[in-house]
Parts: C-alpha cells; structure tokens; sequence
C-alpha cells in the first residue's frame, strides 16, 4: 500500500491522509524534507520567514501550502500555533546561524534554534495528541553536528542544537505514554543556502570530506529520508532517539 | 515497502526471534535470503514457509571460527555475492560477577562478539565488491549498565565498538555498517532469561519497569533492519540505532 512503486532498496511510504508541518520548508534540508513528504502523499505545509510563497520565485512551492513563520517573534508563534486545526507529524526544522555578514547573537540563535522549538512543540501539542495517526503523531527536531562538537564560530548555535538533542529526549520521555513519538535526526555537512559558504571554499569543502569517512557531503535528500522513517510506522517504537546522518563524520566522538 | 529484489541479505540467528523475522522481512520485500544458524531444523522450517525460492539455508556455530568463516563463504558461493550481513546470532544470561564461570564468560563473548569478528572478517570483500553494508545486533545492554549483565553488557557494547570501526574502516570503500539497541523483546532469549539466584530483584525490577521494556515487537525492529540495510540510509553509518521506545532516556 503505497503511493508511488519502490526503486531499488529505496522505502515508499504511505502518507496519503498525512497533515506534515515542515518549518523552515523553503530552501535545503526542510525543502527536500517536504518534498519527499509530498510525494509520499502527505498535505503538506511550509513556513518561511517571508510574507508569501511568491516572495521565492526561485523555488516551485506550489506542492505544499506556505505560511510565514518568523522565529525571532514569540507572539507570530502563538498565534501560528493557534491557527493550525490539525496536525500529525512536526518537523521542526527552521533554524541556522543567521547570515554570514549578521550571525546571530547567542540570544538570537537560542530563541530561534531551541526556545522556538519549545514553543512550537507545546503550542502544538494538543493537534499532535488529537491525531488519528496509526502509529500515533510524531515530532522531528532537527538538531546539528554541534550538538556533539564545540561550535567556536557560533556558539549559540552549538548549545541551541545541543539542547535540542535534550528536548527531544524530555519530550520522548513526557508524551511517550500517549503515543506521541519525538525523535531528532543529527545532520552532517549539507551544502545549502546556511552552509553555502563553507560549500563553496575548496579548503573547507575538501577538510569535510577528508574528516568524514564516506568522503562526502551529504544531500538534503539523505536528511529528508531519515525524517520520513522516524515519522512512519516503520519507527513506531523509536523514541528519544537522535538519529546521526554524517557519512560517519561523528563515529569517533558520539 | 521496499524493492531488495536482486540483493542478497546474510541473516545469522536466522532460526528464532529477531533473525527469523529479519529473514522473512527482506524475503517479503523481494531479497535473496541465506539463512545461517545453529538450528539446521529450525532455518529449514522458515525457509519452508517462504517457500524454498530465494533461500539458502546454512548450519554454522558462532562459537568457532572455522565455521563461521565456512558459512561466510558457502553462502557468497551460493548465490555468488553478498548485499546485506546481519549479524544477529547471539545468547543472553544472567550472572553475579563472583560467580560467573570463565567459561559461560568465554563463551558468551566468542557467540555474541568474537563471531562478528570471524563473519565479518570472512564477508568483508564480498561486500566491499558489491558496496553493501552491516547491520549488527547490538542492545540497550550494550549502552546502559544491567545487574548481572557484566558478560552480556561487555559483549553487546563491544558489538558497537566493532560495528563503528568497520563503519569508520570501511566508509571509503563503500561499505556501510550500524548496529541496533533494542530494549526488551518478547523472544525465546527474552522469556528464558535467567537470573542467579538471590539476585536482588528490586535492581532488576527498576529495569524492567522503565517505560517501553520488553514492549518492543520483533517488527519494530526488522523495521530499523531494513531501513539501515537499505539505499535510505546512504549517509548512515557507525550509528547505534536505539528501538526502546525511550527507556534509555530515564
Ligand atoms: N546544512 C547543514 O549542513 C546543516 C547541518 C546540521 C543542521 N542543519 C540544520 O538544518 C536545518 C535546515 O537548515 P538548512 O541547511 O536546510 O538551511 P537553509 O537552506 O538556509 O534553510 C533554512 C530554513 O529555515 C528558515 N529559517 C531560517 N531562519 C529562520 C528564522 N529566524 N525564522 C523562521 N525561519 C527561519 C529559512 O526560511 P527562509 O528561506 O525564509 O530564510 C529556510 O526555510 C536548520 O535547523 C539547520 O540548523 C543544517
Ligand atoms: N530479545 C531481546 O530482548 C533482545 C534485546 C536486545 C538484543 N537482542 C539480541 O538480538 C539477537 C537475537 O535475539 P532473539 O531475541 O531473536 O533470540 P532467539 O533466542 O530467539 O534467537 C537467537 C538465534 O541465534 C541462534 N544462535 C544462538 N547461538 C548460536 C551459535 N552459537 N551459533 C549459531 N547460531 C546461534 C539461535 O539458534 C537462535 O536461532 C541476539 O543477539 C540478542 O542478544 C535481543
């Protein structure tokens, strides 16, 4: 029972009926993420930080259904939570450094990178625990390589992500009764808008791959499949789990 | 759900629990099946009912290396390559440290860990040759301390070490490997575990009373199986995948 044939040793899931929130669904892994979602069945919706979906003529966000979210203002959060009827499985995904000339501020980057992930968990929660899902809703908290590792260059960002991967375990453990899941998926070195820069320096690009063992960058894709696992039936039984996605970047240390 | 159709899948403790489920699994989703375990009888009654296409049964112990590297290579003989080793043969069992005999000790570490290294040893060009992976078994054991599971925890945490450095050894060649933590599952080895005498039932009862122990279903964790085993997981390697429904968290 699925929506699309499977290729070879590739998953086609079933989530046709499915109400996906993706935030941060614009660009990147959150793009690839709702897209697979989308493919898979789901309704799909999408935040970005601008006014409308039109305000990104360079992506086709036509399969999903957009609305602003910005991060930065608690009060757009709350009244974006309450505006949402039903829900079944959370991404949370929206996040980052903030710009490459205007970083985030170590306040900034924890109000947007974890304190808005509390928000919207909670916020949302009673849609996620009014979910019809089989398996039972589940949350995806996107967390970061510096949640593991020292993030000298921006250290909100490392300590928001690091206690991304501790919300998620509290969540697991406070919801897990009721049946919602909440799982974390822990990204190597993606090439998108946030990294770009990184991407871009042959120094950088090429110290990733020689410090990961697969030699590589990964592909928004690679970080969208492990999403759509924890949120199917498949992982009906994981819970507070951070699941790693680095090419074997982190086997030395986590 | 998935299409392993022209992949071969290796599954050791293909006989009972976990392995059997795993063998039936990748069969059902279109995979050629070797089906190695102790019990002859037992993997022949499996591939039985799958219908003899697509199986290959092997007996093997895990405990001698001989052996297991003979199965290795029957098996990559039979259907002249190999896409998936599960390493999932293994034993548990209770002991008070002052009292384990060395050699319960010996043998439990040769079963569940000195075999992973004979196996995987024995299947590592094959799966180099067709950039296939590992998935091996592991446990929540292997991550958290149990009373009287200084051999079992030992073992199971040296299944990660292993399934890491293989992860780390081989990425470069195209050779993924993972390991998987379940917390308990109803199975032959979960209902015959035994506990020695005058344990102190309370230390056990804390474990067994954490959210989710012994709740897992043997498809919940096929299901984490399949999806490290398969093209899904590319970028995933050297992790030590918890299916506990949250017990580790507490
Ligand atoms: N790329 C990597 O290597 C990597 C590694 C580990 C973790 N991550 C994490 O993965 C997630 C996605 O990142 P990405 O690499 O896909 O980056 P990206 O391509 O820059 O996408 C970021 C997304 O988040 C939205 N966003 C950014 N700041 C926001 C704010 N203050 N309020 C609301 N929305 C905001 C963006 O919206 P607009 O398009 O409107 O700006 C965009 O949709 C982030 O949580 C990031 O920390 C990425
Ligand atoms: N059931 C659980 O709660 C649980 C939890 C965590 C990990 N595990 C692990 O999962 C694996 C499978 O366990 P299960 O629950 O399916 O148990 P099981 O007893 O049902 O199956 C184990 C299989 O391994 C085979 N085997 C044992 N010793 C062998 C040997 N020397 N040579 C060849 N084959 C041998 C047995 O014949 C049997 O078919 C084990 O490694 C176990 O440690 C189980």
């Amino acid at each position: 029972m699925s929506s699309s044939p499977p290729q070879a040793g590739k998953a086609a899931y079933d989530f046709n009926g499915v109400h996906v929130l993706v935030t941060g669904g614009t660009a990147g892994i959150g793009l690839a993420t709702a897209t697979l979602f989308a493919k898979s069945g789901a309704r799909v919706t999408i935040t970005g930080t601008r006014e409308d979906a039109e305000r990104y003529p360079e992506q086709d966000l036509s399969p999903f259904e957009y609305r602003q979210l910005v991060l930065t203002d608690r009060e757009q959060i709350t009244a974006f939570c309450s505006s949402i009827d039903d829900l079944d499985v959370l991404v949370n995904n929206a996040g980052g450094t903030g710009g490459t000339e205007t970083p985030y501020s170590f306040e900034e980057s924890v109000q947007v990178n974890l304190n808005a992930v509390w928000q919207l968990c909670q916020g949302l929660l009673p849609q996620l625990q009014a979910s019809q899902l089989p398996p039972g809703a589940s949350i995806v908290n996107i967390a970061s390589e510096m949640s593991l590792f020292a993030s000298p260059w921006f250290p909100g960002y490392g300590a928001a992500k690091a206690g991304v991967v501790q919300l998620t375990k509290t969540l697991a453990a406070q919801h897990g009764a009721s049946g919602l899941r909440c799982n974390a998926v822990l990204p190597g070195s993606i090439p998108t808008k946030m990294t770009h820069q990184f991407a871009e320096d042959p120094d950088i690009h090429e110290a990733v791959c020689q410090r990961t063992p697969q030699r590589r960058w990964g592909e928004p894709a690679e970080i969208g499949s492990a999403v759509l696992f924890l949120a199917s039936a498949e992982a009906s039984f994981v819970n507070g789990h951070t699941l790693v996605v680095d090419g074997g970047y982190s086997i030395t240390d986590a | 759900m998935y299409d392993f159709g022209g992949q071969v899948v290796l599954v050791t403790g293909a006989a009972s629990g976990i392995g059997r489920a795993t063998a039936e699994r990748f069969h059902s989703e279109g995979a050629s099946v070797v089906l190695a375990d102790r019990n002859l009888e037992g993997v022949q009654s499996v591939a039985q009912e799958l219908g003899g296409d697509r199986t290959h049964c092997l007996e093997f112990d895990a405990i001698d290396r001989d052996s297991c590297i003979g199965m290795v290579r029957s098996a990559v003989e039979h259907f002249g390559k190999l896409d998936v080793l599960c390493n999932i043969a293994g034993i548990a069992g209770g002991w008070r440290l002052e009292d384990m005999p060395p050699e319960d000790w010996h043998r439990m570490i040769d079963i569940n860990l000195n075999s992973l290294f004979h196996i995987t040893q024995a299947a590592i060009p094959a799966l180099v040759e067709s950039r296939g992976n590992v998935v091996n078994m592991s446990s929540a054991s292997g991550k958290q301390g149990q009373p009287y599971g200084t051999c079992y925890c030992a073992s199971k945490a040296g299944v990660i070490g292993f399934s890491k450095a293989v992860a780390a050894e081989f990425a470069s060649r195209g050779v993924r490997s993972n390991a998987i933590c379940p917390g308990g599952v109803k199975t032959p080895i979960y209902d015959n575990y035994t506990f020695p005498d005058n344990a102190e039932m309370d230390l056990i009862d804390r474990m067994r009373s954490l959210p989710g122990f012994g709740e897992a279903e043997v498809s919940d964790i096929t299901a984490m199986i399949l999806f490290l085993a398969s093209d899904e997981a590319r970028f995933i390697t050297g992790v030590a995948f918890e299916v506990d429904g949250g017990q580790l968290n507490l």
